[in-house]
């Protein structure tokens, strides 16, 4: 009830060749099964039900409090379902304690232990692991190869930096070779730069050792540059699951188009239905509103017109507008430059604002809007989703 | 211009982080360095019946050569009288040992207080640190007393136990080295579980789930990060008793008997009973230089583990 069937929308063309999720005949590696769990009065997370595939890459995506961590946690076995089934490769977790769970999990702090080595810490889950002592060693090695500490194998965590703690606190977590890696905000501590870079070794190293990763984050753009599929989390349950490009294209609800990018909802009522196509009349503009919808809708409902800025063509007022597009008027109220691109946002005669974005393709804009200046806005009928007020 | 105006200002606050650790330095001098230089002078001297009960004494009037001349009197004797009369050597032996007893037992009894307090809901932390201090306020002198009260024959304890059929008669209790464990024991608990509660305190919850997650059981979880990070507080605890505890005087004399030998009671006996200040002067010196091993054991371990 609470996601959408698992089928790719017409409109967007699967990019992806995995995608185990839409195979009948693919076996979820992790299962939840109607999972609640209370704290007090509160429901952290809601009779949620999700399969996560292996060798995904899976994110959690959600303001804080809408109950990510804990679905992770319970995962960890640090938190016990209150109701409901946790099950790895078909077998059920739930009387399973935390050490003795195929789940490595790093955690957003690293919780690395101060007092041990980088060597030492690497080293601590396998000799949990009774692994003989040259093993130990040699995977010790291939985890600092990996994660480039070779050099800093005998120093302690304290002497290293934000970004070095990080990959001590990875390795650690992928040397016992779990079936399933946590990331609990894995690079909320790194500055931006750091984060970009590390974003994508992280997808790299996760192609190249097969494992499956699960990722919590509140930063969309993280899910979106990592993860195969996200879940969209709210209150303990989940308002969408899919691949991140279907999710920016078409969100499934209103909550969801709002969370993820920039998004404008123009409010309306469906005046007319024909060719696969709605018309709604709305206060922002004199023309009726023409948009795909991905189901009938009937005439008189009220609905919002959604519209990402950079799908909205903006144009000194008078320019001449190209084919069947919808057309918006207003003034500029304010414009964010952002480098790349510049945002518009344009208050229309009824005092809904409207967003625009334009690419920053010259140094030096040609044809420069500034405030206060009348245009006018286009957008392609399709360009457009039609979402429940 | 820019970087010598950007000095300045960073040379006044050196110049301001040294003037702040004169003080302590002062205080060292004063009330540590000269009062021990002073004992050790007199440890060296010979006892005579006289005011100061020592000789030689120095007077500015002899000059050098006064000065020279009492130099020559200075005598090693006291430190020989020491190491050849057993008396000394067993209560030095007997204090070390009460002492490891009294801290080892400290810590067994402390530990698992100072594990609650810091797990205890953090509103709560405040007043259960208050009430581990609350008997501070009263003196420590009427505090042993009243253990006398409680210790003694006719005692409270010894009345509970009647009352409640599990014992036939009195227990001897009190004059006991039993009553002094007991006294060291209270009132050096607090020492022991305030360090130990610091170090606990402080950690990271998250550090016992990773150890989980990386395949600790709880037990062993338990022990290689709860314990081995609450470490430097237990040293810490065990030095803030074990010291004091070497030359406790007032409990082994109030709640001891006379099978209880310290060094501290021994240290009064010659100074007050016998006014054989030079002797005890070097039952000091000694004690301080016993006292020196653990201490400095604890600064290298301290500054070993970084933490």
């Amino acid at each position: 009830m609470n996601a959408p069937a698992p089928t790719a929308s017409p409109r967007i063309p699967a990019r992806r060749t995995f995608a185990p999720w839409l195979d009948p005949s693919a076996k979820p590696l992790i299962r939840f099964e109607g999972v609640t769990k209370t704290f007090g009065d509160t429901r952290a997370v809601d009779g949620l039900s999700l399969d996560i595939y292996p060798r995904e890459f899976f994110a959690l995506l959600g303001p804080s409090g809408c109950g990510k961590t804990t679905l992770m946690r319970i995962l960890a076995g640090f938190e016990a379902p209150t109701e409901g089934g946790v099950s790895l490769a078909g077998e059920s977790l739930i009387d399973v304690p935390p050490h003795r769970r195929p789940v490595n999990m790093m955690f957003q702090s690293y919780a690395l232990f101060p007092h041990l080595s980088v060597w030492d810490n690497i080293a601590f889950g396998l000799r949990r692991a009774k692994l003989r002592r040259a093993e130990v060693k040699a995977r010790v090695e291939e985890m600092l190869d990996l994660v480039q500490l070779s050099a800093q194998a005998r120093r302690k965590p304290h002497q290293l930096s934000g970004g070095q703690r990080q990959r001590v606190a990875l390795a650690r977590s992928l040397a016992k070779r779990p079936q399933v890696l946590l990331l609990d905000e894995p690079l909320a501590a790194l500055d931006k730069k750091l984060r970009n870079e590390t974003q994508f070794e992280l997808m790299n190293l996760q192609e190249r050792i097969g494992i499956t990763f699960l990722i919590v984050t509140h930063d969309q753009e993280e899910a979106m540059v990592l993860a195969d599929r996200i879940a969209i989390m709210r209150e303990g349950r989940i308002e969408q699951v899919a691949p991140p490009e279907e999710i920016y294209e078409s969100p499934a609800s209103r909550y969801v188009a709002d969370f993820v990018g920039e998004i404008t909802f123009i409010e309306g009522t469906v005046a007319a239905a024909y060719d696969g196509q709605v018309s709604l009349s709305t206060e922002a503009s004199e023309h009726p509103i023409n948009v795909v919808p991905r189901t009938a809708v009937p005439v008189g409902a009220s609905a919002s017109v959604a519209i990402r800025p950079e799908k909205v063509q903006i144009a000194k007022a008078g320019a001449e507008v190209a084919g069947e597009r919808n057309i918006l008027r207003g003034t500029v109220f304010d414009i964010a430059y952002m480098g790349d691109y510049t945002l518009y946002r344009v208050k229309t005669p009824s005092g809904a604002m409207v967003e625009a974005s334009r690419l920053n393709r010259r140094r030096i804009d040609a044809e420069l809007i500034t405030w206060d200046e009348e245009v006018v806005l286009s957008f392609d009928p399709a360009d457009a989703v039609l979402l429940d007020r | 211009m820019a970087g010598s105006a950007a000095k300045k200002p960073s040379r006044l606050a050196a110049w301001g982080g040294r003037l702040a650790l004169i003080p302590p330095y002062v205080w060292l001098l004063l009330f540590f360095l000269a009062p021990f230089l002073i004992v050790l002078r007199i440890s060296f001297s010979e006892a005579v019946i006289a005011q100061p009960p020592y000789s030689p004494t120095f007077s500015l009037a002899d000059g050098f050569s006064g000065l020279w001349e009492g130099l020559k009197e200075f005598t090693g004797f006291n430190y020989v009288f020491l190491s050849e009369d057993a008396l000394y050597i067993r209560a030095y032996a007997s204090s070390l040992t009460i002492a490891a007893i009294s801290t080892a037992i400290t810590l067994v009894a402390g530990f698992p207080i100072a594990y609650a307090m810091a797990r205890a809901p953090a509103a709560w932390r405040p007043v259960l640190v208050a009430m581990v201090i609350l008997p501070f306020w009263t003196s420590f002198l009427i505090r042993v007393y009243a253990w006398i009260g409680i210790l003694k024959r006719d005692g409270l304890l010894n009345e509970a136990l009647l009352a409640l059929g599990l014992i036939g008669e009195p227990l001897v209790i009190l004059n006991t080295n039993a009553a002094v464990y007991v006294g060291i024991v209270y009132t050096y608990l607090p020492f022991m579980i305030l360090p130990i509660y610091a170090a606990l305190e402080r950690q990271d919850g998250s550090l016992l789930e990773a150890a989980a997650d990386l395949g600790s059981p709880p037990a062993l979880a338990f022990w290689q990060i709860t314990v081995r990070l609450a470490v430097p507080g237990i040293l810490a605890g065990s030095l803030l008793v074990f010291i004091p505890v070497v030359g406790e005087f007032v409990i082994p004399s109030l709640l001891g008997g006379s099978e209880t030998l310290m060094i501290g009671r021994t240290l009064w006996d010659e100074f007050f009973q016998n006014r054989d200040w030079p002797l005890a002067s070097a039952v000091a010196v000694l004690l301080v230089l016993v006292l020196v091993v653990p201490i400095t054991i604890f600064q290298r371990a301290q500054s070993r583990s970084g933490l």
